[in-house]
């Protein structure tokens, strides 16, 4: 049983390696510590997922773009590698925060952006039903209503498949009136967001995770109220 | 300039075609928003509204592409000083003055070519080509024997049987349209002709004699730039190069943003494939110009654009190659007549287009615009035409009576058959509106202080303040007759024109707010100055009679026109007399007889000393008079008045003869000596001419007494500081037309005067005549006339022209034989039932040859790169790069070709940067940066040297090749790391920090001529680290498929392809590693290869059979696209070896 001294240095580690995008690094400090007995589950949280949230943050900052982002979950994959097995033997459950089902709209293919939001949503502990790129418009409908998923994050890259977006939108709302839609994309800004009437726009995949939050966040009050 | 919204009273103004976009404040004008955004828009007046030279236009919908919704109602609304400068279907059609019109909301501004001060520079320079000749279309010239009565056979078959004995050519067909014309040109040629035959087919054209010369345009659709070159198709030499912007800009400035504006505008493929044949005409008609050819000389027509441009310029809906998986129509070559690649027209007023001004409204001195009238008039909406004739002039009814209609003469429809009635079609909707009854107007608001005094309230007089209290001055006219009106009220008869119309048409001057104070006379200016008039225009007219200069002219009977009309429609009572002469030939003269006649004279006679051609009198006037029974003598003039006990008795006249004409044109009479004779008569009329009274005001004007007084001849200053002076004082007895356009200009003077601005600069621009109007295909229709009161009814003072007033039905018929000569307003051409062929005008047989495409995104153009750079005839393996808003690959050699397509965005075009503009005069274009002091030297387009060398740089901007070498530059300076971020505390002021995002200054505000520092920012490296990644990347996947670590050769092509630095691109890693000696920039390629196909018919083949040889990889599908993609991202490259580049790269750590 390591140290509490040594468990902080093992942490940091682990966090550093993620934000500092070092693969064989993350890789080395999450055997140590499987082998000097750190908690799996605190050595992924505490250690590689927050560097993962530095990383997101550098990326809101400008400092890092996406080669940076996408290494540091190579990172951040590396280590999990290795502390997943572990925590599963423990049958430690983690606490779901919340589930999204994500893709990229029909007719369009490019989804580095998506990916990178499912990243994000993964590290902060959402569960993420990923449909993958050119989504035909009602698998975005059939699989929120299989999952009961809370949120629906839809994806764009050119102007010419953003306009499928208001329709999925309101396929969705038609089905469960519930659902909160957040879209993103290069194309998309906070007014084609309103205008196609979603209930929530992130510019990046930095800022989707606490913008689903909000929006999950504003969904239990709603019903608060309602009681 | 994208920046993010700071403040909620801010709007978003995107400038096109520049691309130019930013946020402003709320209640800036547009030009303060342009002069912000760096964009530069003509206008010398300093945003008073009076030069009118900042016209632009607003584009209304919801721009997907920018997430704005850009209206027409998010400007302050338009004053009437403004919309004086625009028609009212220019007005509809969105246009606006910028200095006018303030931001209230979101809009999209697009600047015509004649707003805009710095000319788009267009890079796509042509270089010379050597390709064996074989072109599609060959002259054979050829002898064929006459046809005569034994021998009757066709002119064609005569002709097929010609060109096949001394040719060989067998099997031809005819043109249809060419057949049209094929007997006059046989005939005219006497039966030697030159034969045009395309692709040893078809006769495409035959012209008389011999003509060696042929001519065939090459043309390059890009997404930004259209490029057209113009050959000689028997020795290949290019005579001519044409370019202009893609007009279809405004509807989005990437292929995916125009594509989605056909998915969500109905009429938006319409527009857009409407926009580029324009533009393409435009092409066609520049290059033509240039080489002195005529455009029906061009008698083939390659042509080459991305897959977008080529279904938008084949009215192909392009919706399918905006989504995945991005099929287009066809792949196929086409070969399409040029004349029926007609177009639809768009039906509402959306595509106005100011180009040339119809022939009328240039010919009107009043610029009123006869097509603009008619259009409303054809469409039965009577108010609007005359809300149009209104915003030049107030006297709709008056001149649709008196004009002299200088319009007429010069309308294109007299080229068909006969000029429209312009003047009688103004009347109708005067006539019309007095009818059912005119509601008060609303006064015009005064919102200058300035006060203006106007002397005389005749035509011009009322015209200035018209124009002035419009424009929002307080204008007092004074008058020192009892009425205001002039010599409209006083000089011409009722029959002509009636008084209640006159009366009308100066209460709406005076309901506008300009006030008339009658039995006014105004003895010196002095006194007006000293009333706090700060300007004066005088408008005396020219009320005193020249007089014969003979004996007894002052004896009983003899009286002078003008004082006798006067008297006439004063209602004072006049003798007729029983036999009146009546001497002069013009307008006066004619009224005072036909006047006479009226009164109960027995007989009038006109003695006039030319013949009845000269006489400038209105033609239809005179016939008039005829029809009442005035007679002419004409060639005669009088010599000695005959006395009678002091009471006029007859007069002695001498024959007249006509020499040879002029200065003015008219041929001079001459007496005929020993030709006197004598006539009788008890009341003489003396009608020979007007001049000023040279008594009073205008002897402080220092008037010198030749008859009118002098002014400057454009700005009509007079001797004194602040008086202007126009109309008869100046002019002597002219017409009111050129009365009102003489108070017009007064006007413009006195507001630039006022405003302090030169009165020459400060002017509106005169307008333009539109050049060229085809009437091929317009039936003829005839004038509509309609019939005069008989002569025998024309008793009192009944007018005599009924106008069309209780005839709409025969007004609308009239209105439609409008031609609409004005560019703008060609829409109204279908409505209006004249059908045009708007196709591609070059010669009607000819063809257009569409290059074949490879995929979705890899259109026509890069099938031209192919065939320009023939990478299947080599054995080194060639990287082609074709650099545009949309990046494509083509990878192989003659073993195999591939090519792909990258998204790279407009970052390249400068879109997206936010300093970033199009290659235009004071765009950055070259930069270096000191590694060590870190200082930047840079040259900017049009400008010789480098910064350091000149005192005023007046930078704007950063064009492609400037981007292509700023981060580079940064790079290898150390101001950015190979992750493509900014260092810290670096030790120069050039480097900062923005709102917390870290910029680099590459010109200080000092430098340029948009008054701010122009900087690289982090965001602005992160995208062409997008645009140069997505480029590095392609090219990575497409070399693993083709199985191959290295390229040996790297071509750089595109619209800026020769202007880009090699060893900068390398750096940048916009292609993986490759010997700089390998690496070559080629210019337009894709424009070569459509000169090529033009030349070479085996070039066409080529074309077709490569572009279906050639493997297209879609990028996005590789397996591992995300992390190649990202690792290409780095400076150069993550991982990648350059050991090409180990001597300018710094070490890695």
């Amino acid at each position: 049983m390591a140290t509490e001294e040594r468990t902080k240095e093992i942490l940091k580690g682990l966090h550093e390696a993620v934000a500092q995008f070092e693969e064989e690094e993350a890789a080395k400090w999450s055997k140590i510590a499987l082998e000097e007995g750190v908690d799996p589950f605190i050595a992924t949280m505490e250690g590689l997922a927050e560097g993962m949230m530095e990383a997101g943050d550098k990326y809101n900052k400008k400092e890092y773009f996406v080669p940076e982002l996408l290494m540091c979950a190579d990172a951040l994959y590396a280590g999990l590698d290795l502390l997943k097995p572990a925590i599963e033997a423990s049958g430690r459950k983690s606490e779901v925060k919340g589930s999204i089902v994500l893709g990229v709209v029909e007719g369009d293919v490019h989804d580095i952006g998506k990916n990178l939001v499912k990243l994000m949503f993964e590290v902060a502990g959402w569960t993420v039903y990923d449909l993958g790129k050119d989504v035909p418009l009602d698998k975005f409908v059939e699989e929120q209503i299989r999952t009961e998923s809370n949120v629906v994050g839809i994806s764009a890259l050119m102007t010419t498949s953003m306009l499928n977006m208001p329709e999925v939108i309101k396929r969705l709302r038609a089905k469960n009136p519930k659902v909160r839609i957040m879209i993103g994309g290069a194309p998309v800004n906070p007014e084609v967001a309103e205008k196609y009437g979603a209930d929530g726009y992130a510019k990046d995949a930095g800022t989707a995770v606490d913008e689903a939050i909000k929006l999950l966040k504003m969904l239990k009050e709603e019903e608060l109220s309602k009681k | 300039m994208q920046g993010k919204k700071e403040k909620a009273d801010q709007c978003m103004v995107i400038f096109q075609p520049s691309g130019r976009r930013g946020f402003v404040e709320k209640g800036k004008t547009l030009k303060e928003a342009s002069v912000a955004l760096g964009v530069d828009i003509e206008g010398i007046c300093g945003e008073k509204a009076i030069c009118g030279k900042c016209k632009v236009r607003i584009d209304q919908g919801f721009f997907e592409k920018y997430g704005i919704e850009s209206s027409r109602e998010h400007l302050s609304s338009m004053g009437p000083t403004e919309r004086k400068f625009f028609s009212l279907q220019q007005e509809r059609g969105g246009y606006r003055l910028a200095c006018q019109a303030k931001v209230l909301g979101d809009v999209i501004v697009f600047v015509p070519e004649e707003s805009r001060m710095g000319k788009q520079v267009v890079r796509k320079a042509a270089k010379e080509i050597q390709i064996e000749l074989k072109p599609a279309v060959k002259k054979y010239y050829v002898e064929i024997p006459k046809a005569t009565l034994e021998d009757t056979l066709g002119d064609w078959e005569r002709l097929e049987m010609g060109l096949e004995k001394s040719h060989g050519l067998k099997n031809l067909t005819m043109d249809y349209q060419t057949l049209m014309s094929l007997q006059e040109a046989v005939r005219e040629g006497d039966w030697k002709v030159t034969v045009s035959v395309w692709h040893d087919k078809e006769v495409i054209k035959v012209e008389p004699g011999l003509v060696k010369k042929a001519y065939g345009l090459a043309v390059d659709v890009g997404s930004t730039t259209v490029a057209g070159y113009l050959c000689d198709l028997t020795d290949g030499k290019l005579v001519a190069t044409a370019s202009m912007m893609n007009p279809q800009v405004i509807y989005g400035e990437d292929v995916m943003s125009r594509i989605s504006y056909t998915m969500t505008n109905p009429e938006g493929l319409e527009y857009m494939n409407k926009a580029i044949i324009d533009g393409l005409n435009g092409i066609v008609e520049e290059a033509s110009a240039i080489a002195g050819i005529k455009r029906t000389d061009i008698l083939d027509m390659t042509i080459v654009g991305n897959t977008c441009m080529h279904h938008l310029f084949l009215n192909i809906d392009p919706r399918n190659i905006g989504r995945a998986p991005f099929p287009p129509a066809l792949h196929h070559s086409m070969d399409i007549k040029a004349r029926d690649w007609g177009l639809k027209i768009a039906p509402e007023a959306e595509t106005v287009e100011i180009g040339g001004y119809p022939p009328c409204q240039v010919a009107c001195p009043a610029g009123i615009s006869g097509q603009d009238f008619l259009y409303f008039i054809a469409q039965g909406k009577f108010d609007e035409a005359l809300e149009e004739v209104r915003r030049a002039m107030p006297f709709a009814g008056v001149c649709g009576r008196v004009c002299t209609h200088p319009c007429e003469p010069e309308c294109e429809r007299s080229r068909v058959d006969a000029p429209l009635s312009i003047r009688a079609l103004h009347r109708f909707v005067a006539d019309h509106e007095l009818k059912k009854g005119r509601p008060k107007t609303t006064p015009v608001e005064k919102t200058k202080e300035k006060k203006v005094a106007i002397i005389g309230s005749g035509p011009a007089g009322l015209a200035c303040s018209y124009e002035l209290v419009r424009r929002g001055y307080p204008v007092t006219v004074f008058e020192s007759a009892p009425k205001a009106g002039g010599m409209l009220r006083y000089g011409i008869p009722d029959y002509r024109l009636p008084k209640e119309v006159l009366d009308d048409e100066i209460r709406y001057i005076e309901e506008l707010g300009v006030e008339i104070k009658t039995d006014h006379p105004v003895n010196s200016l002095q006194g007006i100055w000293g009333q706090g008039y700060q300007a004066i225009f005088l408008a005396t007219g020219a009320w005193v009679s020249e007089t014969l200069d003979l004996p007894h002219e002052d004896a009983k009977g003899v009286s002078h026109a003008l004082d006798l009309l006067r008297k006439v429609n004063s209602g004072e009572k006049v003798e007729a007399g029983n036999r009146v002469v009546v001497v002069g030939g013009g307008n006066a003269a004619v009224d005072a007889a036909r006047v006479m006649k009226r009164l109960g004279a027995e007989e009038v006679l006109v003695v006039y000393r030319r013949s009845r051609d000269e006489m400038p009198a209105i033609k239809t006037e005179v016939d008039e008079a005829m029809k009442e029974g005035v007679h002419f003598n004409f060639l005669a003039a009088p010599v000695e008045l005959l006395n009678l006990q002091g009471r006029i008795a007859g007069l002695r006249c001498i024959r007249m003869e006509l020499g040879e004409p002029g200065e003015d044109g008219r041929r001079a009479p001459f007496p005929v000596k020993g030709s006197e004779f004598e006539m009788e008569t008890d009341h003489l009329i003396v009608a020979i001419g007007q001049k000023v009274n040279g008594k009073g005001i205008l002897e402080e004007l220092g008037y010198s007494n030749p008859g009118t007084l002098t002014v400057d001849p454009v700005t009509l200053k007079t001797s004194m500081e602040g008086v202007f002076a126009g109309g008869d004082v100046v002019l002597g007895a002219s017409d009111m037309i050129s009365a009102i356009g003489a108070g017009q200009e007064a006007a413009t003077s006195i507001e630039l005067y006022l405003e302090n601005i030169d009165l020459i600069k400060g002017r509106p621009a005169k307008l333009k005549k539109v050049e060229e109007i085809p009437i091929e295909g317009v039936d003829k229709e005839p004038r509509k006339e309609l019939p005069l009161l008989e002569p025998e009814k024309r008793t009192g003072f009944t007018e005599v022209d009924p106008g069309f007033a209780a005839q709409l039905e025969t007004a609308i018929e009239e209105s439609k034989r409008c031609l609409n000569c004005g560019i703008y307003a060609e829409k109204g051409a279908a409505e209006t039932g004249v059908s045009r062929d708007i196709g591609i005008k070059i010669a009607p047989g000819a063809y257009v040859h569409v290059l074949p495409i490879e995929a979705g995104f890899v259109g026509a153009d890069n099938v031209g790169v192919l065939i320009a750079e023939t990478p299947y005839f080599q054995d080194s393996i060639e990287l082609i790069i074709d650099i545009g808003t949309n990046g494509e690959l083509i990878l192989g050699n003659r073993q195999k070709l591939i090519s792909s397509s990258c998204a790279t965005g407009p970052a390249f075009e400068g879109a997206e940067i936010r300093y970033g503009m199009r290659a235009a005069p004071g765009a950055i274009e070259k930069i270096v940066i000191d590694p060590e002091t870190k200082d930047v030297r840079y040259k900017v387009i049009d400008r010789e040297g480098w910064n350091t060398e000149m005192e005023e740089v007046g930078a704007k901007g950063i064009c492609g090749s400037g981007i292509i070498d700023v981060v580079p530059q940064l790079f290898l300076a150390g101001i950015i790391d190979r992750t493509g971020r900014f260092k810290k505390d670096l030790k120069t002021p050039r480097s900062r920090e923005n709102n917390g995002e870290p910029e680099f200054v590459i010109a200080w505000a000092k430098e340029t001529s948009i008054g701010q520092d122009i900087v690289v920012c982090q965001s602005d490296v992160r995208a062409i680290q997008l645009a140069k990644g997505a480029m590095y990347a392609g090219s990575k996947i497409m070399m693993r498929h083709f199985g191959v670590e290295k390229v040996d050769k790297v071509i750089l092509a595109g619209a800026f392809g020769s202007y880009i630095d090699k060893v900068s691109a390398a750096v940048l890693g916009l292609f993986p590693d490759c010997d700089l000696e390998n690496i070559y920039s080629v210019g337009n390629a894709a424009g070569d290869g459509a000169r090529m196909a033009l030349l070479n018919v085996e070039k066409r083949k080529e074309a077709d059979t490569w572009a279906r040889r050639v493997n297209y990889l879609e990028l996005t599908l590789e397996p591992g696209f995300d992390k190649i993609f990202a690792e290409a991202m780095w400076i150069p490259h993550m991982k990648d070896k350059f050991p090409h580049l180990a001597h300018l790269l710094p070490e890695k750590k």
